[in-house]
């Protein structure tokens, strides 16, 4: 995104609106600029449509900057897993997918959200302490598809330094390494420069519950009174008989 | 792509927040599902949804729902905003009826979801927690600001525009529920609970 500096009126209408602050003002002439480091090409600014003398202009994004848009912009669609925005269907279809199986959790690590931002930096720090532990990558994940060693949690060398409203990790584990994990996630957010938001699937019954109820609390983790259900409406309806 | 989760506020705040979505799955049902999409957001309005929406067009803030329906696609996922816990029961039985097959995803507080499901005879099939923020903390906004900016998962409700408006509020300028409104409109997704939003911009503006 840029602004056209001979339009901008400095009316500062579209500030509020971006989600990472990237609007800042000019002198000569009197005016606002996108800072490009902070702008995370979420267009967020132009959607809001309060630009009235378009000055807001979005770009042709070469790689690796057109990383940002990928995961920034909602409306952005990736080429793996075919929905808008930056994770998967994940649990939302675990009735028909089966991905999610019994014994398994699956943890969504949302870096920079909420609302901070983040760089590919930060994302791999996350992402090499899942793979030190034995995670596997959900392989449909984006951020799956920018890994260079799946193994080490390494992404590819030319993005580290973009920054993006948020990516997610997702990992599946068996629930026994869950414990190791979250220590592993608590050493990681020490040495990032902003915040995750970690979810945490899995298939409703009650041995999972169980153990969950011993591991979380055990590991100092709150759970939120609020989360998602997948109410099992989906057809045809995976078969998990021969598993549970 | 876990944008309904993550919602925050206390218990108390959440009686009146819960977001039901419809999606179909890769290689499975996708094929031919925009119909059964339009169907649910039929049924959500029929049940009062105060905010529905689809990311291709946008919300019903902004939208009509001819408009909305009308680029509903078979990879969309289609969304409802319910405060009222009897209109989404109502809402959900509809759902078990009609039977579509198409993956339902019901996010609110669990207690009440389980209320709400075991009303309209369903039965939780996979469950999603949410453990919370992690890192650099000191760096979020205040707890009453991301009460409102969490309930857009896509972060497109910035804390900047919640505080703006919280001053226009009490200034006077603008009607809590007219602000409400203009904070809805760049969730694209229809997740944005624009009621319980005018609660708390009253609320911050008297601070």
């Amino acid at each position: 995104m840029i602004i056209k500096t001979e339009l901008c009126t400095a009316c500062g209408l579209c500030r509020p609106y971006c989600p990472v602050r990237a609007m800042e003002p000019t002198q000569a002439p009197p005016g606002l600029a996108i800072n490009r480091d902070a702008c995370v090409e979420c267009e967020a600014c132009l959607r809001a449509g309060v630009c009235l003398s378009r000055a807001l202009r979005p770009e042709d994004l070469p790689w690796p900057r057109l990383v940002r848009s990928l995961f920034s912009n909602p409306r952005s669609v990736h080429q793996q897993p075919h929905i808008p925005g930056r994770g998967t269907e994940e649990m939302k279809t675990n009735d028909l997918t089966g991905r999610l199986r019994p014994g398994m959790a699956s943890l969504a690590i949302e870096l920079g959200r909420p609302g901070l931002g983040t760089d590919f930096g930060d994302i791999q720090i996350v992402s090499e302490a899942c793979a030190a532990r034995g995670c596997r990558f959900e392989p449909a994940n984006p951020l799956t598809g920018l890994m260079v060693d799946q193994g080490q949690g390494k992404l590819r060398a030319d993005i580290l330094k973009e920054r993006v409203l948020s990516a997610i990790i997702e990992v599946n584990i068996p629930l026994q390494g869950l414990t190791a994990l979250v220590e592993a996630l608590s050493q990681a957010a020490t040495q990032i420069r902003t915040v995750f938001s970690l979810g945490l699937s899995y298939l409703a019954c009650p041995s999972t519950e169980n153990v969950l109820a011993e591991i979380l609390p055990s590991a100092g983790i709150q759970v939120r009174p609020n989360g998602k259900i997948n109410v099992g409406l989906g057809r045809p309806l995976y078969d998990f008989s021969s598993e549970r | 792509m876990s944008h309904t989760l993550h919602r925050q506020g206390s218990r108390t705040d959440l009686q009146d927040d819960w977001v039901v979505l419809a999606i179909a799955a890769e290689g499975i049902n996708k094929s031919g599902a925009s119909s059964r999409l339009r169907r649910f957001l039929e049924l959500a309005v029929r049940h009062d949804a105060v905010n529905f929406g689809d990311i291709r067009t946008g919300c019903s803030v902004q939208f009509r729902l001819e408009e909305i329906l009308s680029a509903v696609e078979d990879a969309s996922v289609v969304h409802a905003v319910y405060t009222d816990r009897s209109n989404l029961a109502s809402f959900l039985r509809d759902l078990k009826g009609e039977d579509m097959g198409i993956s339902v995803v019901v996010s609110g507080l669990f207690e009440e979801s389980l209320l709400n499901l075991s009303e309209a005879g369903l039965t939780p099939h996979t469950v999603s927690l949410s453990l919370g923020f992690w890192g650099r903390t000191e760096r979020l906004p205040r707890e009453p600001v991301l009460d409102i900016t969490t309930m857009c998962g896509h972060g497109m409700v910035t804390a900047s525009l919640v505080e703006a408006l919280a001053e226009d509020v009490g200034q006077g300028k603008i009607e809590a529920g007219q602000a409400a409104l203009k904070l809805a409109r760049p969730c694209l997704c229809g997740i944005f609970n624009q009621v319980r939003a005018a609660r708390l911009l009253s609320r911050l503006s008297a601070e």
